[in-house]
């Protein structure tokens, strides 16, 4: 009885406030669509830049993460750690244009001129900062809550066999961390995907070099192209449901093995 | 036990619900007149005037809805209710014609496309032609907003919108015109091409202002749309049409024949 309740109620809801709208989506996919939209050169190429930049802000997110974690564990009083956990906050609760702005008047070329005439920005490093800047958060996240679920004990005896905080965190903590090491980089990622209003502030949006699907869609839409939009928004859906089951495939087989 | 107080929980969140959307609904249709606005983003601060002046002169209620004019066409083709749209782009007022939503249409104002140019900027470009210039960096609208079409078509025209891509001077394509000019104000590119209205809001500074004939007329259309409320939406026009000098301004002109 009672599971009934809950599957009534969520059922419907589930279908017909996530499903429907991804199926009502790829409903209104057409040839014409299809086919202008696969052989534009400049959407391989937002492709291509999405999935690099993509990677490399997960990377650098999940990365940076760990670092969260160590303070997460062992250093929860500090001022430090109380300013990291208030900015995990802040970036998803910032409207994205202004984030982009923030990084555009951080990475600009009126402070990181020497690098080049515009900066750090306005570049493809300028789109994974973007992404990073935004998604970062759900990785450290995703290793807090990985670090709250190792046992206590395991870390207290490494503390009493002499290790320092730091080398039981790397040598005992990081390993079992796996799991959430791989949410983390998995939810950075699809996150990083969607991105693009910041993106658009901050890397530039120019066609071929700097602009991403995400921007891509956002274009087409407001051109009034919504075919080419369409299309576009459907190879988004498939290639995130791919990789996620492609990365979780081969965590899977990790596990298995380890 | 738990059945019984899971169903409890649930009547009585149905009641809420229930009871919330009723009065929602009732909230919605007291018969207070009003108007549904759609504004291009850029005219905002002036038509935010216009709207005080209807709204104490009649009485109604104005509900204005600011976005990108491509945007705000989209949602009107999808139905959302809408009885006057300013478009930044005059294609628009062309599309909601050829949908069949259009009840009549006016031009509004004109307007003229610049070159501006931020501190560093000043001394590299003095017109359109130093923008291939080597080491120069430039932001053009994307092409979802009416500035970008414009001033792609202005480059095209000239022959130095191919060159432009080739140099890699091209730095950044934003989405809005506002974007664009804050990026020169801040001095983060040396130059870009928007409307002469917007350079004026930033307090960017100018250094040509492209002629017509290479961008075309720039016009800012007002159309009555169909299924709304025609007479009062014409009252509103006639309102703007009084205060057109909160526009000019602003810094555009009122449209001549």
């Amino acid at each position: 009885m009672k599971r009934d309740i809950i599957g009534v109620i969520f059922l419907p809801l589930f279908l017909l406030l996530v499903v429907y709208p991804m199926v009502a989506l790829l409903g209104h996919l057409n040839f014409e669509g299809t086919v202008k939209t696969l052989t534009d050169y400049y959407f391989w190429d937002s492709v291509k830049n999405t999935l690099i930049a993509a990677f490399a802000a997960a990377l650098l997110g999940s990365f940076l993460a760990l670092g969260f974690g160590y303070y997460h564990l062992f250093a929860q009083n500090t001022i430090i750690y109380r300013l990291a956990n208030l900015m995990n906050d802040l970036p998803i609760a910032l409207p994205h244009t202004v984030a982009g702005l923030a990084l555009l008047l951080a990475f600009g070329r009126n402070t990181f001129g020497f690098i080049s005439n515009t900066g750090l920005a306005f570049m493809l490093i300028s789109v994974v900062l973007a992404m990073f800047f935004v998604s970062y958060p759900l990785a450290a996240r995703a290793i807090a809550s990985g670090v709250d679920q190792i046992d206590s004990e395991i870390i207290a005896v490494a503390r009493t066999l002499g290790d320092t905080p730091q080398k039981a965190y790397l040598h005992v903590v990081v390993p079992a961390l796996g799991e959430a090491l791989f949410s983390g980089f998995v939810l950075t990622f699809a996150r990083s995907l969607s991105e693009f209003a910041a993106v658009i502030m901050f890397g530039g949006n120019v066609p071929g070099s700097t602009q991403v699907l995400a921007s891509y869609v956002f274009t087409k839409v407001e051109e009034g192209e919504l075919e080419m939009a369409i299309t576009a928004s459907a190879f988004c859906i498939v290639l995130s449901l791919t990789i996620v089951v492609v990365l979780s495939i081969f965590n899977a087989r990790r596990r298995k093995y380890a | 036990m738990f059945t019984k107080v899971l169903k409890k929980l649930l009547c009585t969140l149905t009641a809420i619900i229930v009871t919330g959307s009723v009065m929602l609904l009732s909230g919605c249709s007291t018969k207070e007149e009003q108007l549904n606005v759609y504004v291009a983003a850029g005219l905002k601060k002036p038509m935010e005037k216009v709207i005080t002046a209807f709204q104490e002169e009649t009485g109604v209620k104005v509900t204005p809805n600011y976005g990108p004019s491509g945007g705000l066409y989209t949602q009107i083709k999808e139905g959302q209710p809408c009885d006057l749209y300013f478009s930044a782009d005059w294609l628009y007022i062309d599309k909601i014609e050829d949908d069949g939503n259009l009840i009549a249409a006016q031009k509004f104002l004109q307007d003229h496309m610049v070159l501006i140019v931020s501190e560093t900027g000043k001394t590299k470009v003095k017109t359109v032609q130093d923008l291939n210039k080597p080491g120069v960096t430039v932001g053009i609208c994307d092409p979802n907003a009416p500035v970008g079409v414009y001033a792609e078509t202005a480059l095209k025209n000239m022959d130095l919108w191919d060159q432009l891509n080739q140099t890699g001077n091209l730095k950044a394509r934003p989405s809005t015109v506002n974007q664009l000019a804050i990026m020169v104000q801040k001095d983060e590119l040396d130059a870009g091409l928007i409307f002469s209205s917007v350079a004026k809001g930033f307090g960017v500074e100018h250094v040509q202002t492209i002629p017509q004939e290479y961008t075309g007329e720039i016009i800012f259309g007002a159309a009555t749309i169909k299924g709304g409320n025609e007479m009062l939406a014409q009252k509103f026009l006639d309102c703007a049409n009084e205060n057109i000098d909160e526009f000019i301004q602003a810094g555009w002109q009122a449209y001549q024949e």
